[in-house]
């Protein structure tokens, strides 16, 4: 995507509240580029092999506070920089992952198995999760 | 998210709050660069439900089907266009033309109030994701449809499940 080279991009939050308890799952990041103005956020496309692909910038740069007003987004304090191959997975309502490597997320996902072993509903989420995240 | 059947609009349509072809909320957050009065310009997407039913129809009357494809992946084509200057101020469609390229430019909404009924038949699809069991959100319809449930890997999202 030739508009998006030579951007500063960040993760800035994600698209899902969690107003249902079904984790550990994938949520959809929001994806935010650094501008001297504040944070501008973009629209993506997702590819298969998974790849995050920034399309169009919408709106115009804001402070972070500002940038999703909508209660039902999660925002996070630190923006994480952008790797096309960054997954997010939600632990929790307030536990996350930020990596683009698949090994880390499996192993994250098997700690917080272990530490939730009486959880027999987490623990097959978990593995959906796994599978999710290498397919 | 869901697919419903049109009949699920016919059915409720005394139970439109408020139709818009734009998004709405995306004009109060800033997702558009414009420089009038947001709220002035809410006010003029908005329509009342008989309205945006003349609208539905006319485009399933006068747009064919790769045009309706085109309007449900949010792009515009001249036979969308054309039907939206019928039903819509200059101004409204001023905003839709200038933000092509933004998807919340061309985003149906519409607003029911409580009055509204849905029945089974009114779903063609109900997309979940596979870390989600339906039968504990959606139990009815998973014991009388269970074929309209479709679960889906959430790291490629939601789009990604209903364009295949």
């Amino acid at each position: 995507m030739p508009l998006a080279i030579s951007r500063e991009f960040y993760i800035v939050g994600a698209f899902e509240g969690p107003h249902i308890h079904y984790f550990p799952t994938h949520l959809q990041p929001i994806i935010a580029e650094r501008t001297p103005l504040g944070f501008r956020r973009w629209s993506y496309a997702i590819k298969n092999p998974y790849e995050i692909c920034p399309c169009i910038p919408v709106g115009l740069p804001r402070p972070l506070v500002g940038l999703f007003p909508v209660r039902s987004f999660l925002l996070f304090d630190t923006p994480i920089p952008l790797n096309t191959r960054s997954q997010l997975v939600a632990l929790g309502p307030n536990e996350f992952i930020i990596s683009s490597s698949r090994l880390s997320i499996i192993l994250w996902l098997t700690r917080s198995v272990l530490a939730r072993f009486r959880d027999s509903q987490y623990r097959k989420r978990a593995w959906t999760t796994i599978w999710n995240s290498i397919s | 998210m869901a697919i419903f059947s049109p009949d699920f609009l016919h059915m409720n349509s005394e139970s439109i709050i408020f139709g818009s072809p734009i998004d709405t909320g995306g004009i109060a957050f800033g997702f558009f660069e414009i420089d009038d009065d947001p709220e002035a310009i809410i006010e003029e997407c908005k329509c009342d439900g008989q309205k945006f039913m003349a609208l539905l129809s006319a485009l399933s009357v006068s747009v064919g089907p790769e045009a309706i494809q085109n309007l449900y992946r949010h792009h515009l084509s001249n036979e969308v266009l054309d039907v939206l200057k019928v039903f819509f101020s200059s101004a409204v469609i001023d905003l839709i033309c200038r933000n092509r390229a933004n998807p919340h430019s061309l985003l149906f909404e519409f607003s029911l109030d409580a009055s509204y009924a849905l029945a089974e038949d009114h779903i063609h699809k109900l997309f979940v994701p596979n870390t989600l069991d339906p039968r504990r959100i959606f139990p009815q319809l998973h014991l009388a449809a269970p074929h309209k449930i479709v679960s889906f890997n959430p790291k490629y999202g939601i789009e990604h499940a209903v364009s295949h």
